[in-house]
């Protein structure tokens, strides 16, 4: 009976869905105007290119500090800031703190802080995160760390409603920014190494009321996945293909979370976004491809209905969730104009897809020291997996040694920019290799659920090339799969990257520095070392007719952790070797938003 | 070169104040023995018998030549190997590989001097709020609760000086 009543429920939302958008059509008109960054991409495409051009290659060095803002947390700031109008919109880690600033006078209009349960944190597997707010229909949506959705009056602050999207005692936790689209919201779930089941949800911006839950694995009716209708390039997926690759019921604590970025094409409808790890990262225990984790989605907007799959790293061995961003460009491939999906992973592969029938076009490396596979096989789509690099085939209790890339992937969530301009893609990167051993361990709901040792360090101690850096910044040909330029940096490029119309791409590092470099060239323009390392997102808009770019800085999330890799000796930062120095000889907490503009 | 280092650590328990398994060893730094093989075992097994007032060598490490990777070249007793395993399975993430401390979480080289086995316990079983982070509590984690005795050997290994940075083999 009760399953009758949420059933009609959920047919009536789907069929009032299409026909109110006011958020779209108000957020589609703020993302034109180039004034505003009012979505945490730029635009429902993720291009992060901003056609603003008071700032270009001629003058980006004479930048100079405009104005800066403490936001009083210590951990990692991730995401950047929102700017809609006059008003300026930050989201800080736990607790998740809200501010809105006035970008007249730089004072605050309102504050708003969540209480949150403590507990939540220990439950967060790489620091306490969050990667920004949604802006549509004069809210403010708020994605807290304990799960709880919060609609936010834009101008006041004042809470409008309130849902619970987890539940933290059993592990699920979120860190990702939700998206407006329409008259949803779309938000999902962090977990993965808890046994949390993934799943992307879009709620009614009107009353926080559920539209429809999307899983990432299970049965049909969880996952929304039509056998026949659905697609695997371009093949139908089949009964039960959520379930039918994992053992016994091992899907329900699958994994396959969705803590990343989500796009969104409005012709097509559909909306874009990756899974992450099948859950345990011992992957002896979970025989089969464990469908559909580690795989791009296109859902439909309206109905939630998967389109189409395609699956990355089909039975996971390394940890290399899919969850970055899917970048939505149009260019030429093999000489013909496409709609495409651009899509740098976690396991070292750049993938452009057509992201009409989800056709495979290019997979190639875009960090030349990945070697857990040699290829993908672009009928199949699989990757060619190097035996010697398979944790699986080494086997439990076996270290698996110099797998490239390391667990952090060669990329992680940090988005990368496109700028039609050039037609190049702009990407943040890893550059470190692990040893892995996985072992058995039991699984109990709401403790991390593991299952391997990691040592990660330096990729050149893997290709034996002399390189100590563990970061690049790679400009990338998405059409010939190709590393055009690339600018080795001493830790892992952490921050969201951005093109814009003066010809220059901006990124920050660890150490701190925000940096500006040439688009065409790489050639370092601008450099300025912000209060502490940056793994958040730089963003520019304009206000009272002048450009400026901003970026928190506030090191943290698992990009500390990785910065004390690849020392062996515990003096090895003085020594041999110097060219490692811990994170703490460079940069400390505190998160800061610089903002930066051209001398008047 | 080989380099032995050894600690011997005085254990004064009573039968049921932790939920970690003690086993009945005595060692003295000499390379031994089935008896420690079949204690650790049984500690796997659950079902060792908990010891009071036992002498027990908390960790045993050979270090060797640097190879060519650059990386000394260190053996582990099998507990002490253990508790590397398990620290680099679910603590590493916070507290980072080695255990040098991340932005969120302290070095631990420097914590684990402050504290004998039955606070180190007495903070991973139940967890506590930091200055900056917040120690989750691992009781309810049979991965982690098991293995106190291990972790707190790796632990102290590492913060003697007595095991270097890098992955460590088991002593064969």
């Amino acid at each position: 009976m009760t399953k009758r009543i949420i059933v009609m429920i959920g047919v009536a939302l789907a069929v009032i869905a299409p026909g109110t958008s006011s958020g779209n059509t108000e957020l589609m008109k703020l993302m034109d105007n180039p004034d505003n960054w009012a979505i945490w991409g730029g635009d429902y495409a993720g291009t992060r290119y901003s056609k603003l051009n008071e700032i270009n290659s001629k003058n980006v060095g004479d930048l100079q500090v405009a104005w800066t803002f403490s936001t009083g947390v210590l951990r990692g700031h991730e995401g950047g800031p929102l700017v809609v109008g006059d008003t300026m919109y930050i989201m800080t880690p736990f607790p998740n703190k809200v501010f809105a600033i006035d970008l007249n006078d730089q004072t605050i209009i309102w504050r708003y802080e969540p209480k949150q349960d403590p507990d939540t944190i220990p439950v967060m597997c790489c620091d306490t995160v969050a990667r920004g707010l949604a802006y549509a229909d004069g809210k403010i949506f708020l994605q807290q760390a304990d799960t709880h959705l919060v609609a936010l009056n834009a101008k006041t602050g004042k809470m409008i409603w309130r849902i619970k999207n987890g539940d933290p005692k059993k592990g699920s936790t979120n860190t990702n920014a939700p998206v407006v689209i329409k008259d949803k919201v779309l938000t999902g779930i962090s977990g993965g190494e808890f046994g949390v089941r993934g799943f992307l949800a879009a709620y009614n911006i009107s009353d926080g009321s559920l539209a429809w839950k999307g899983f990432s694995v299970g049965p049909d009716k969880d996952t929304l996945i039509d056998p026949i209708k659905t697609t695997h390039l371009g093949k139908p997926v089949g009964k039960s293909s959520g379930t039918n690759t994992w053992k016994g019921d091992q899907w329900k604590i699958g994994g396959g979370t969705t803590w990343g970025w989500y796009t969104y094409d409005p012709d097509l409808n559909l909306v874009y976004y990756g899974t992450g790890n099948p859950s345990t990262w011992n992957p002896v225990v979970r025989p089969g491809d464990n469908r559909w984790s580690m795989t791009i989605f296109a859902r439909d907007l309206d109905t939630g209905k998967a389109k189409w799959l395609y699956q990355m790293t089909p039975h996971d061995e390394w940890d290399y969730d899919g969850i970055n961003e899917m970048i939505l460009a149009d260019i030429k491939v093999k000489g013909k104009n496409r709609k495409v999906l651009v899509h740098f992973d976690r396991n070292g592969f750049g993938y452009t897809l057509d992201r009409v029938t989800g056709e495979l076009l290019v997979a190639e490396k875009f960090d030349p020291s990945v070697n857990w596979a040699t290829h993908v096989n672009m009928k199949t789509g699989r990757p060619a997996v190097v035996a010697k690099y398979s944790t699986h085939a080494t086997g439990q209790d076996t270290n698996t040694k110099n797998v490239c890339p390391a667990a952090l992937g060669s990329k992680d969530q940090q988005p990368a920019a496109f700028s039609p301009k050039t037609g190049l893609f702009y990407v943040p990167t890893n550059h470190l290799c692990m040893d892995y051993e996985p072992f058995e361990v039991e699984y109990v709901a709401g403790q991390p659920y593991v299952g391997a040792t990691l040592s990660m360090f330096p990729a050149g101690r893997v290709t034996g090339d002399g390189t100590t850096n563990l970061g690049n910044f790679i400009a990338w040909d998405a059409s010939a799969g190709k590393i055009v330029w690339s600018l080795p940096e001493r830790f892992s490029v952490w921050s969201g990257a951005l093109a814009t119309a003066g010809d220059i791409v901006f990124y920050g590092t660890l150490e701190g520095y925000l940096k500006a470099v040439d688009a065409k060239t790489g050639k370092e323009l601008y450099k300025f070392k912000t209060p502490s390392g940056i793994i958040g997102n730089v963003n520019t808009w304009k206000h009272d007719g002048k450009q400026y770019i901003g970026v928190l800085s506030g090191i943290g999330g698992w990009a500390g952790i990785g910065m004390a890799a690849g020392l062996t000796g515990d003096t090895d930062g003085l020594g041999a070797v110097g060219a490692y120095k811990a994170l703490d000889n460079y940069t400390q907490l505190g998160g800061v938003l610089t903002v930066f503009a051209l001398p008047d | 070169m080989i380099l032995v280092a050894t600690a011997i650590l005085l254990f004064a328990c009573a039968a049921d104040s932790t939920e970690e398994k003690l086993s009945a060893q005595v060692v003295d730094g000499a390379p031994e023995s089935t008896a420690k093989e079949k204690a650790a075992g049984m500690a796997d097994a659950g079902q060792d018998e908990k010891s009071t007032d036992s002498a027990s060598a908390l960790y045993s490490v050979e270090c060797g030549q640097v190879n060519d990777a650059g990386e000394p070249f260190c053996y582990l007793d099998r507990d002490t190997y253990i508790g590397w395993r398990t620290f680099h399975g679910f603590c590493h993430r916070c507290h980072a590989q080695d255990a040098v401390g991340s932005t969120f979480a302290p070095n631990l080289l420097d914590r684990i001097q402050g504290f004998d086995f039955d606070a180190f316990v007495d903070r991973t079983a139940n967890g506590f709020t930091g200055q900056v982070g917040v120690m989750p509590p691992w009781k309810d984690n049979p991965n982690v609760s098991k293995r106190y005795k291990e972790l707190f050997a790796y632990l102290k290994a590492r913060s003697d000086g007595a095991l270097p940075r890098g992955r460590p083999k088991k002593k064969p």
